[in-house]
């Protein structure tokens, strides 16, 4: 177990994107886990700089979309062109075809072009006119979405929030990181400062050693009754999916890795709960009302204080 | 005269009710957290019921017990190996679990009398 990860990506990311540790990690947690991240945010709080610099990190190919609402399915996934040369069609692939995409600004796409990323998320490949075509391995989503438009944009179902692994908010910085941003900005910030901390052989090698780490029966359990307890829970209209529980377990083995053990405990699981479960969670709306709860957080947080884990 | 006799009755209580916190006897160190996690349960209302290891431990260092915390930590870090990575029980009896579930029980038996007594 190489606990030196987690602080060589963390000082890498650091070197561009002030006061994002936790959410740097949070990216490293769900990229040793396979999953997919949405980072939600009002514009100008450093989502696509930390998206970027950490791509950088890992060594990875990256590739942005800015979605928008006149975009196709073909101009992210790609499509036939005519040869002219050989008279033949021949598949061009879209920014799609890489190792970490930046789905800017997703809820701006219309469904058609939401729905297209969800074969690419979910299935590591993509079908355009019945050929289907395998993504890079590793592969990564990173989608940004600013929570205060409500014009011109396409909010995303919840079977696509369900395929996010973690949504991870990123609010304002306090006084004294908005005051290094500020100072550090003076002069131009350049990505090319993030060095690469991790090689294909290396990171191969993780993920692998991801997989292993160990869940015991009783873990599964707990994720289980935490799974149930979503679904008994009043102030909730959709409890947790079992495919959130997945993502949970995966994360919380990641978690463990990045710790130096080879087993997951229940502190690895809460640790990562807020940020897999909330947005899969649909909050009553009699309960919004009435005032017994406005954040989803606020029940997870909930429920795990009444679910006894493994002791 | 009336409050003499309780102030007194208060400190005979008190006193046998911390000489009864007697460490309990265990056999290795997964009794000895299970007698931890007992003291907790019964002893400590403001954990809820899913607490987690890592977080008794730091809420119980705002306890001021006075025991040697690095050494906790690693028995209990042995522990979880055992618990939850089906590793081989640490040796020794965890004797830092029980000092501390010994602890918590005067402290908090303590504190009870403190607070009844009327003096």
């Amino acid at each position: 177990m190489d606990t030196g990860i987690k602080q060589r990506v963390l000082s890498e990311v650091g070197k561009v994107v002030i006061g994002r540790e936790r959410e740097a990690e949070l990216l490293l947690i769900s990229f040793l886990a396979g999953g997919h991240v949405l980072l939600e945010g009002v514009p100008g709080i450093s989502k696509t700089l930390l998206a970027k610099s950490f791509s950088r990190c890992v060594g990875l190919d990256f590739k942005r979309i800015q979605f928008t609402p006149d975009m196709l399915p073909m101009d992210m996934v790609g499509g036939f062109v005519f040869n002219v040369k050989n008279r033949e069609f021949e598949f061009r692939r879209g920014p799609v075809f890489t190792n970490l995409l930046l789905a800017d600004e997703i809820n701006r796409a219309p469904p058609k072009v939401q729905s297209a990323l969800l074969e690419a998320m979910q299935e590591g490949q993509v079908t355009v006119e019945g050929i289907t075509q395998k993504l890079p391995s590793p592969y990564m989503v990173i989608a940004t979405q600013n929570p205060q438009e409500f014009q011109g944009v396409y909010p995303l179902p919840e079977n696509q929030l369900d395929r996010f692994q973690m949504k991870v908010s990123l609010p304002y910085p306090d006084l004294s990181t908005e005051s290094l941003i500020i100072k550090r900005n003076m002069s131009e910030m350049d990505t090319s400062e993030v060095k690469e901390v991790l090689n294909a052989t290396e990171l191969e090698g993780i993920l692998r050693d991801v997989q292993k780490v160990g869940v015991s029966d009783e873990m599964i359990d707990y994720l289980s009754k935490i799974a149930e307890e979503s679904r008994k829970e009043r102030r909730l209209s959709l409890g947790a999916s079992p495919r959130a529980m997945v993502h949970l377990l995966h994360c919380a083995r990641a978690n463990a890795y990045l710790s130096g053990r080879d087993f997951a405990t229940p502190e690895d699981v809460k640790k990562v709960s807020s940020y897999v479960l909330s947005h899969r969670l649909r909050l009553d709306q009699s309960s919004v009302l009435t005032g017994a709860v406005s954040d989803p957080s606020q029940v997870v947080e909930d429920i795990f204080t009444r679910v006894r884990p493994p002791r | 005269m009336a409050v003499d006799g309780a102030a007194a009755v208060a400190l005979i209580v008190g006193f046998y009710g911390l000489r009864s916190v007697r460490p309990p006897v265990v056999k290795d160190v997964g009794d000895a957290f299970q007698v931890l996690n007992r003291t907790i349960e019964r002893f400590v209302p403001d954990l809820p019921v899913g607490f987690t290891w890592g977080e008794a431990v730091e809420h119980l260092k705002g306890y001021g017990v006075e025991i040697n915390w690095p050494k906790m930590e690693s028995t209990l870090a042995g522990y979880e190996a055992y618990r939850y990575g089906g590793r081989e029980m640490p040796k020794g009896s965890g004797e830092e679990a029980i000092l501390l579930s010994t602890q918590i029980r005067r402290k908090l038996i303590g504190h009870r009398n403190k607070a009844k007594s009327p003096v």
